[in-house]
């Protein structure tokens, strides 16, 4: 799909590389979107710069009152930051709605900012938030656009060739500040949005001094519905409020048909859920459904590793094996494993991140292979199903994983195909938390689709699973 | 049938599949392609109606790596299809839908194939496209096939009684008109194969399907080659549902290997999987209940097209099969059905997990309801009163195959029903702390057909070598049965070894290679347990016979196991005794509808199914709970759109499946054995049933929650709205 990947070791070299390449090369982080464009060939390109080396720019922190993302924060880095939980809910909850656990530990924000879709779901929350971003160009230095700014049409945004994001940040909300993010999916997990909203609310006592409301999918861009946010200034969020306010915010859409929804339907939900948010930041129960420990399907780590240059040739360990996969350079990690490594037992199911067939671990992640440059593996770890006992601690050649010994003995197992990734991302589940419940299960697993089984008898082999690991561990 | 002591019937044995499933081992058809085999990429028609004014392939054939573009001056015997061979392999003068295959390239690597097929030059004249069944019928609509002077593919007429005066001395007369629409089997493996010519001057196939025999027919048939000079064997499948019953790439493999006479091997993308395979078919049916104030359904009329888009495939079975369950599982005097099978410019529609039943009964069982409101009665008591008995006369005038368990199926579910959804008790409020959340439960019942229907010369083979001196030491079974994922080989295995006495371990399985092993028949029509169990069960008597008598070492014995005769319907009243065995199921769901968003989510299913006799336990759940799975996606969320010809969900993306989250939360899988007579150990199928009843039983649980009525699938939460809506704004109106 692409040619060229490179991989700068220091922002001035990536500036410099954006600078050469002069818009023919496309900056890839997490890939999640850039890897979907590319294999329908949307705004194709010959040569990847991967950002991923500037682990300098992975941070979620809070400074005298101001949220600052880098741009390789994840979706998975805002759910897991107490100070984004704390101020910028929103975006949290934004980021807990978006994908499966496989994209969110992959996926940045900053990439969801870029792909400039206005069904991207962090957009109208930080746009809400009144983020800004900090963009840096070789030759421009530095310069700060307002996200409100930076969509001047439909997936299109200000951002010129030779830049990067290098930074969101946005004022934490305050003690008089409450917000929240509302989605309506067509599915409970992995739902493109037909509509999504991001409230934030200043208060004076009881009283509205401010409304930022802001729109996904009812527009070309997100934008703000200004009517309502003027309507609620100066009142009491009561229940003829909220439904007024939901109505009113009708006028300030213009949807259109699509897939997922005409535009009478997204109208309609609109006001339902403008109304249903207000009501619930009026309550104080913004945050009700927020889980106390989300599941990420990935091992947190602050240690940062030290990537080695890459020249061409993936140098990497697979399954505790040291390869060199001097082939794989323009390949996926799914296609790398498969066709170079030989290791098939990773499957292709969609090659969109939508079914988890090829989910395997990388490094400290649970991660669909095929949205994955296999460039990425270089100097780094991938554990895939072949490799899966050996990493849950079988000694003997024969012993499985005990979650693989519950999949067959629950009778977890149907036509099989979509066991490897199921198996990948339910074994990182229970290295995070040895004895999940249901919910969090399900979540683990959402990014997997399995065709056969109905899932039962899957969530069984997990408990299973948990059970005797537990057991084995007090025994 | 003899009922012989059973420590392996009804075992949940894990499967032995199981194991290289977990351990990335099993190898399904892709993971067979190896170094230096040559990679075919397709050339898709992308339009639903062309003519192919020219087609030049230099180009592509002058490519970096191009060993050959194959088009349709290469097919030996240029059309296939499992009833009517009427689809070309690749096409040569008109393509009928988008899917339609127009060149086939080969080339050293996949990247190179992929670029070459770029290369490919067709000019079209595009021509009129139908893509609406009824305006297909209509007079002066565009023709898919010219030669036919039709796009009528079946008319089946069932005739029963007097309808006219039934309908006259009716209490209560409903109309209903509902439509369904495709869905796409989204079997998780994308279909794969390679082919090669083997050092007997054979073509063998290895990739994934549900018939090797049929497969190996069809492919022979093209390539005009004796069936013994085709192999197709299967690697691991990676699910089926119906979807892998036509022929998809195997015959195109077959192609490019013995034009070649090098190993190939093709992969599809999901996009290609999902335009190209058949579909379930979108139904239109209108109809008219009658019912006496008593609560006898007296009469059912009922018109019931199917859109068969572009090739014949199985339509006509599956609109016959629609047909017969038009009026449900119930006993009625008067029936009047008109089944169409029309053609369109649309993707092929063919055999698909329930196969025309969950589609004709979606509008029938929703129309008992209905009569059952109209009536002021309890809908289960209409249902008892009127659901099908032993010796109950069918729509074709014959009486139902023994073994008619549709009303304990009904009662049990009804008594889960009270105990666990406190079905029938007022209701107390839905969720006080959320007036927009409104509960309610349906129930429905289902019927549908164990094996194939309408005087077909339903068979399955199986073979039994035994091996042994004092004791039988082992045995192997040889039965070409494909193992789709539903454990097929895990329960034919436990079939011969009970059959035999012997462990488990003593059987060995020969499945998967139509050179080696008979012919089962498909792995459909919830078939495969009931007929390849028998034919083992049977060949395992045999053969132990035999051994018993010789007091040789070894013995063999092959048997053919024929179930009781159907017949055809009769062309003008559709008389006739269709099917020699039937599944029933009821179930009950509760759902939550969310009234501001029209979000249904399905929050406890109780599925109650009889399956003569459960040979293994867990495998019959997991064909419950998984089938569920796909009903979840039928009822509420799967919606394959489609215009103009083109398919605007081809990706996972579009197409939404039930993730883990989506499924309910309690699932009560609840089997009952009452026995089949011709089974093995009373055992009859159960692979489909679940599909049949739930998205009914779906819409009468939001009708109960909120007084609406869904007449269309999928039943999505725009459409449900604007039902809401229109209640609302008549309400406000009235």
């Amino acid at each position: 799909m692409w040619r060229t990947y490179l991989r700068p070791a220091s922002m001035a070299e990536a500036l410099d590389l954006l600078r050469r390449y002069a818009g023919q090369a496309r900056v890839i982080a997490g890939g999640t979107d850039v890897l979907v464009e590319l294999s329908r060939g949307v705004r194709p390109t010959e040569t990847l710069i991967d950002i991923t080396a500037l682990t300098e720019l992975k941070y979620v922190r809070e400074e005298s009152g101001l949220i600052r993302l880098g741009a390789l924060a994840t979706h998975n880095d805002g759910i897991a930051s107490p100070a984004c939980v704390a101020g910028a809910l929103p975006l949290a909850q934004a980021c807990w709605e978006v994908g499966a656990p496989q994209i969110r530990t992959r996926a940045t924000i900053a990439g969801n900012l870029v792909t400039a879709s206005p069904a991207n779901d962090t957009i109208p929350p930080l746009m809400a938030l009144g983020a800004e971003l900090a963009l840096v160009s070789a030759e421009g230095g530095e310069r700060i656009v307002p996200l409100a700014e930076f969509y001047p049409a439909f997936r299109r945004t200000v951002l010129r060739p030779d830049e990067l994001i290098r930074e969101i940040r946005f004022p934490a909300l305050r003690e008089n500040q409450r917000g929240i993010f509302l989605k309506l999916g067509l599915r409970r997990a992995q739902a493109i949005s037909v509509i999504d909203i991001a409230l934030v609310l200043t208060f004076d006592g009881e009283v509205v001094r401010d409304a930022r409301i802001t729109l996904g999918c009812l527009a070309p861009t997100v934008i703000h519905a200004r009517t309502v946010e003027a309507y609620l200034v100066g009142r009491r969020l009561d229940e003829a409020v909220c439904a007024e306010a939901g109505r009113r915010a009708c006028d300030d859409a213009a949807p259109i048909d699509d897939l997922r929804g005409s535009a009478g339907y997204r109208r309609e939900t609109l006001a339902a859920l403008v109304a249903e948010g207000l009501r619930r930041v009026a309550a104080g129960t913004q945050a009700a459904g927020w889980p106390a420990t989300p599941v990420l399907l990935e091992t947190r780590d602050t240690s940062s590793t030290v990537a080695l240059p890459f020249a061409g040739v993936i140098a990497t360990t697979i399954n505790g094996t040291a390869y060199e996969l001097p082939g794989a350079a323009g390949k996926t990690l799914l296609n790398a494993l498969r066709e170079d490594a030989g290791l098939t037992g990773t499957k292709e199911g969609c090659a969109e991140g939508e079914c988890g067939a090829c989910t395997v671990w990388l490094n400290r992640q649970t991660v669909m292979s095929c949205l994955v440059p296999a460039a990425q593996a270089h100097s780094g770890s991938v554990t895939t199903i072949e490799g899966l006992a050996h990493a849950g601690g079988a000694a003997d050649e024969g012993d499985l994983h005990p979650l693989q010994d519950a999949f067959v003995a629950c009778g977890a197992v149907q036509c099989g195909f979509c066991i490897p990734g199921m198996l990948m991302a339910g074994a990182k589940l229970l290295d995070e938390r040895p004895a999940p419940n249901d919910e969090q299960i399900l979540t683990a697993l959402s990014g997997n689709i399995c065709r056969c089984t109905g899932y039962r008898k899957i969530l069984d082999a997990v408990h299973a699973a948990s059970a005797e690991i537990t057991e084995g561990g007090a025994a | 049938m003899s009922t012989p002591k059973t420590h392996l019937i009804g075992a949940s044995l894990p499967r032995p599949d199981a194991l290289g499933k977990v351990t990335g081992a099993a190898r399904y058809p892709a993971d067979l392609i190896r170094p230096g085999m040559l990679h075919l990429q397709l050339v898709f028609a992308q339009r639903p109606h062309a003519r192919i004014v020219a087609l030049d392939t230099s180009a592509a054939e002058g490519a970096p790596g191009v060993a050959a573009v194959l088009t349709a001056k290469d097919v030996p015997y240029n059309a296939h299809g499992l009833i009517d061979a009427d689809q070309p392999a690749l096409c040569g003068d008109v393509v009928r839908f988008e899917g339609d295959k127009v060149a086939l390239v080969v080339a050293e690597s996949k990247e190179q194939a992929e670029a070459a097929a770029k290369l490919v030059a067709v000019t079209y004249e595009d021509l009129p496209a139908v893509t609406d069944a009824r305006a297909a019928l209509a007079a002066g609509a565009p023709l898919v096939h010219a030669e036919l002077g039709t796009n009528l593919l079946l008319h089946i007429p069932i005739r029963k009684g007097d309808t006219a005066r039934a309908f006259a001395e009716a209490a209560v007369v409903l109309e209903g008109a509902f439509s369904t629409s495709w869905q796409e089997h989204a079997f998780l493996q994308p279909e794969a194969g390679i082919a090669y010519v083997d050092e007997q001057e054979r073509v063998v196939i290895e990739t994934a399907g549900q018939w090797l025999h049929e497969d190996r027919r069809q492919i022979a048939a093209m390539l005009q080659l004796p069936e013994e000079q085709v192999i197709v064997r299967y690697a691991a499948i990676g699910g089926a549902f119906g979807g892998r019953e036509d022929l998809s790439m195997q015959h195109l493999l077959a192609l490019a290997a013995w034009k070649l006479r090098r190993p190939v091997a093709m992969q599809w993308k999901r996009e290609e999987s999902m335009i190209a395979h058949h579909k379930r078919h979108p139904f239109d049916i209108r109809c008219r209940w009658g019912a006496t104030r008593e609560g006898r359904i007296t009469a059912v009329e009922a018109e019931v097209i199917a859109d068969g888009g572009a090739y014949a495939s199985t339509s006509v079975e599956v609109t016959k099969v629609a047909t017969l369950f038009a009026s449900g599982c119930y006993e009625i005097p008067n029936i009047s059905v008109d089944g169409y099978a029309v053609y369109t410019n649309n993707v092929p529609c063919g055999a698909f997990r329930g196969f025309g039943a969950p589609q004709a009964q979606f509008a029938a069982e929703i129309m008992v309801t209905r009569l059952a409101h109209a009536l002021g009665m309890d809908p289960v008591e209409l249902r008892r009163r009127n659901i099908y008995r032993e010796g109950s006369l069918e729509p074709t005038q014959q009486p139902l195959p023994e073994g008619v368990s549709a009303l304990p199926v009904l009662e049990r579910c009804v008594e889960e029903a009270r105990a666990r959804l406190r079905y029938g008790e007022p209701r107390e409020s839905d969720v006080p702390s959320a007036p927009h959340l409104r509960r309610g439960i349906g129930i429905a019942c289902g019927i549908k057909n164990v094996g194939y229907s309408f005087g077909y010369q339903e068979q399955s083979t199986a073979k039994v070598h035994l091996y042994g001196k004092a004791e039988l030491e082992r045995a192997v079974v040889l039965i070409g049965a494909a193992d789709v994922g539903q454990g097929a080989h895990l329960i034919l295995r436990q079939i011969a070894a009970e059959t035999l006495g012997i462990a488990l371990e003593q059987v060995s399985m020969v499945t998967d290679d139509s050179g080696e092993a008979p012919n089962a028949g498909s792995a459909s029509a919830s078939r495969m347990t009931l007929m390849g169990g028998r034919a083992v069960h049977d060949a395992a008597l045999a053969a132990r016979a035999k051994w018993s008598a010789a007091e040789e070492y070894e013995a063999e014995a092959e048997v053919q196991f024929h179930p009781p005769a159907t017949t055809p319907l009769d062309p003008m009243s559709g008389a006739g005794r269709p099917n020699y065995c039937y599944g029933y199921a009821a179930q009950a769901v509760e759902v939550e509808v969310n009234t501001l968003t029209g979000q249904v989510r399905v929050l406890r299913v109780i599925s109650v199914h009889d399956v003569g006799r459960a040979i293994n336990m867990q495998q019959v759940e997991g064909q419950i709970e998984g089938c569920l799975a796909q009903a979840v996606g039928y009822a509420l969320l799967e919606d394959f759109q489609v215009r103009d010809g083109h398919v605007l969900t081809p990706y996972f993306s579009t197409y939404l499946l039930p993730t883990a989250l989506d499924m309910p939360p309690e699932i009560v899988p609840v089997v009952l054995e009452l026995a089949d007579p011709n089974g093995p150990y009373g055992a009859r199928g159960v692979a489909e049933m679940p599909l049949v009843p739930f998205a009914p039983a779906v819409a009468a649980a939001i009708h109960d929650a909120t007084g609406v009525w869904l007449s269309q699938q999928p039943m999505t939460p725009e459409r449900v709205l604007a039902a809401l809506s229109a209640m609302n704004g008549q309400s406000t109106a009235g």
